[in-house]
């Protein structure tokens, strides 16, 4: 009978958690909800007529099945750093428009759960269509739910963005509007350039070229590759492009940096250029220095004054043989000797360091 | 002795001369120094057909002079030495056009009606007949290579990747009127070996309770696609959050901006206004309570987002620091952007966390309805 307990006891423990791990709640791991779509940047040279055809890869990250809706919008403009402006209904046409150009079939689509639709456009270019660059964007939507508490609900939405280039007579144009360091005088070699390209044409450009940096005696100390990535600038505005250089080399004296951008205009690669001057003192090697020189100049005059008059009291007793008259033409030679001897010296100095550092 | 005083001081004015021209030359003063120039020439460029080290490429040259290129004039270009093959350039590899218009080339010294084509060193030289020349209104167009009409030869450009000036004179050889300077960049082309497309995932996930938002800590759940303030109270903070996360290749990065179609409305007509007290901000802003002032139905709550995001798109003065919140703008603003690819996981780059706040006054009007929409929109960027 106290065998059969204890066994009774030991099993219903075992059977009591066992149950319990079974149906102890596992931890789902957080899954949210969006939008993948390929290609998210279409850029495509056509001619007037032409029709480009692409497919718009749209997938649903969610573990529910959604209808996602479709729909077309131009680009107006672009602020800093490229970010588009997609243009509002009822203002006024720029010229780059192309939303009217796209062309699929469906307005929403049904796509399951972690699932993919494929989207067939096509890019009808009109046979009046501009010369030039066109952008736009087709938006893959997920409407908000209708929260009946007091909150918001939360929709999303996803661009393809696209930009296409007529053929014909475009313009191409673009300038370096400024090009500048932020400083004149510097420690070492840690620069950053501001560059500021304007495109005056109808096309978008993507600049990229060296900024090279050479020094007073145009050996190149330095070379940077600027817009690797090719950002474009739209039509019609300023983009700032912020390059830094640094080295561990120290430097000295006058640098002169030069940049030259390609962008792909009318007829083949065009380049844009502009230079900038700038000078680079080391100051923590320079105070220092000049601290030395002139202690040891001041110091080796007044000591070379001192053994001077003592030789002279010396030789000559206490009496003094030098006219004031003398004294004051002698202070005017002493001045212009010292002054001479620190040009001289700091001229040698400038000298080593450019040696050394230019 | 006066003789010896008057030379002792030309011997120190020479010495201090001397040493502040060591100094002011050391400092690279003398590189202000201009040379006297001929007049400019305008419009001055060289189009490449392919800029990439040690290719071979076309060169066409464009100009304007100030000045009309007279009979027997020359038109000068000075190549930069690290350009080759210059040797190989015979005169069917070039055209020369005034206004688009072919002019007769020849090779060496032109007749009367014919333009002369040489190539000594680095110069390339054209030099006009005895009844040829260019007037100072005309655009001058000089294509060297495969773009030339039956040209078969180009020129080989340097093998290092920086940028060469080139120099244009024109007028009587030897003594140039006119000068211009143009440049060009070499450097590798941007290879297209394989076409990879442009992917961008944005996706939201729900946050819970007593997490941390931008300095605040949240106050409930959200799902993935609400954010349920629930139930308000007087003079209680609401805070709920989201996480945005975007995965892309975009080499230029993406931005995710955020709408609302207006303040939470309630069936009633009253509503609960954007933060600040119904003044909308865009700069982000240290959270305050509602002014709570009974003349002023804007002052008796409002609401605002927030941003883990702290280096966007935005102006450096509107970007979010910890604890700043604006207002949910009908119009999109920046919440949320990176300039390179990113990875949907790294915080600042491919991820951050939104932030939602909500605080009323007992003057707020009763309702359990108060609502609204907010959309986010995530785009490449060019």
């Amino acid at each position: 009978m106290g065998f059969f307990w204890r066994f009774s006891r030991i099993a219903a423990c075992v059977l009591f958690f066992g149950v319990t791990i079974y149906l102890a709640p596992t931890e789902v791991a957080a899954q949210g909800v969006g939008i993948k779509v390929t290609p998210a940047f279409i850029e495509e040279l056509a001619e007037p007529g032409e029709v480009l055809e692409e497919t718009l890869v749209i997938m649903n990250v969610n573990d529910e099945a959604k209808t996602f809706f479709l729909y077309r919008q131009d680009i107006s403009g672009v602020e800093a750093d490229g970010v588009p402006v997609f243009a509002e209904e009822g203002v006024e046409p720029t010229g780059y428009e192309l939303s009217e150009w796209i062309i699929f079939d469906e307005q929403q689509i049904e796509v399951p759960a972690n699932g993919e639709f494929r989207l067939p456009i096509r890019i009808e270019v009109p046979e009046n269509a501009s010369p030039g660059s066109h952008f736009g964007g087709i938006f893959v939507s997920a409407e908000p739910p209708r929260l009946r508490e007091i909150g918001a609900g939360v929709g999303y939405e996803v661009a393809s963005i696209m930009s296409i280039r007529i053929s014909g007579d475009i313009t191409d144009n673009a300038r370096i509007r400024s090009f500048s360091t932020n400083k004149l005088f510097f420690g070492s070699k840690d620069i950053d350039f501001l560059i500021k390209v304007e495109n005056q044409g109808n096309i978008l450009i993507q600049p990229r070229g060296p900024l090279t940096i050479t020094n007073m005696f145009d050996g190149i100390t330095g070379n940077v590759v600027v817009n690797d990535t090719l950002a474009g600038v739209f039509p019609g505005t300023v983009r700032d492009f912020n390059v830094h250089w640094e080295d561990e080399e120290p430097g000295f004296g006058r640098y002169e940096a030069i940049v030259a951008l390609n962008y792909n205009g009318e007829g083949g690669n065009k380049t844009i250029d502009a230079s900038v001057t700038f000078w680079i003192f080391p100051i923590g090697i320079l105070i220092p220095v000049v601290i030395v020189l002139l202690v040891l100049i001041g110091g080796g005059y007044l000591l070379t004054r001192l053994y001077v008059t003592r030789v002279i009291a010396q030789t000559q007793g206490s009496r003094r043989i030098v006219s004031r008259r003398y004294r004051r033409r002698a202070g005017v030679s002493r001045f212009v000797f010292v002054l001479m001897t620190l040009l001289t010296v700091t001229a040698f100095f400038l000298i080593i360091l450019l040696v050394l550092f230019g | 002795m006066y003789v010896l005083k008057r030379q002792s001081t030309a011997y120190q004015a020479i010495a201090t001369l001397v040493a502040v021209s060591l100094v002011l030359w050391g400092l690279g003063v003398h590189m202000f120094s201009h040379k006297a120039e001929a007049a400019s020439l305008s419009y001055v460029k060289n189009t490449l057909s392919d800029s990439a080290p040690s290719e071979a490429s076309d060169h066409e040259f464009e100009f304007r002079s100030p000045t009309d290129i007279a009979a027997t004039n020359v038109i000068d270009i000075t190549f930069p030495s690290q350009f080759t093959g210059t040797s190989s350039i015979a005169v069917a590899d070039v055209d020369f056009e005034i206004n688009g218009t072919d002019e007769t080339l020849v090779a060496g010294a032109p007749g009367a009606a014919e333009w002369g084509f040489t190539w000594t060193g680095d110069v390339f030289r054209l030099t006009a007949g005895a009844s040829e020349s260019m007037a100072s209104t005309a655009t001058a167009t000089i294509k060297i290579g495969t773009n030339a009409d039956g040209g078969t030869n180009q020129i080989t450009n340097p093998s290092a990747t920086t940028s060469y000036e080139f120099l244009i004179e024109t007028g009587p050889a030897g003594s140039p009127n006119d000068t211009g300077r143009t440049r060009v960049a070499i450097i590798e082309n941007v290879l297209v070996t394989a076409q990879i497309n442009t992917t961008l995932d944005f996706s939201i996930t729900a946050v819970g309770n007593g997490a941390t938002v931008n300095g605040t800590t949240t106050t409930g759940t959200t799902t993935n696609v609400t954010v349920p303030f629930g139930a308000l109270s007087a003079d209680v903070i609401e805070t709920l959050a989201h996480d945005l996360s975007v995965t892309t290749n975009a080499a230029n990065g993406y931005v995710v901006t955020v709408y609302s179609d207006g303040p939470l409305d309630s069936a009633t007509a009253a509503d609960i206004d954007d933060f600040d007290d119904g003044v909308p901000l865009n700069t982000p802003t240290t959270w305050s309570s509602p002014a709570d002032l009974i003349s002023d139905e804007n002052t008796w709550g409002h609401w605002g987002i927030s941003s883990e995001d702290g280096t966007t798109t935005r102006q450096a003065a509107d970007e979010f620091d910890s604890g700043e919140w604006i207002a949910a703008s009908t119009t999109p603003v920046v919440i949320m952007s990176h300039d390179d690819p990113s990875d949907g996981t790294t915080q600042g780059v491919g991820l951050a966390r939104v932030g939602y706040q909500v605080e009323v006054t007992p003057l707020q009007e009763a309702g359990d309805d108060y609502s609204t929409t907010l959309t986010y929109i995530a785009t490449p960027t060019f």
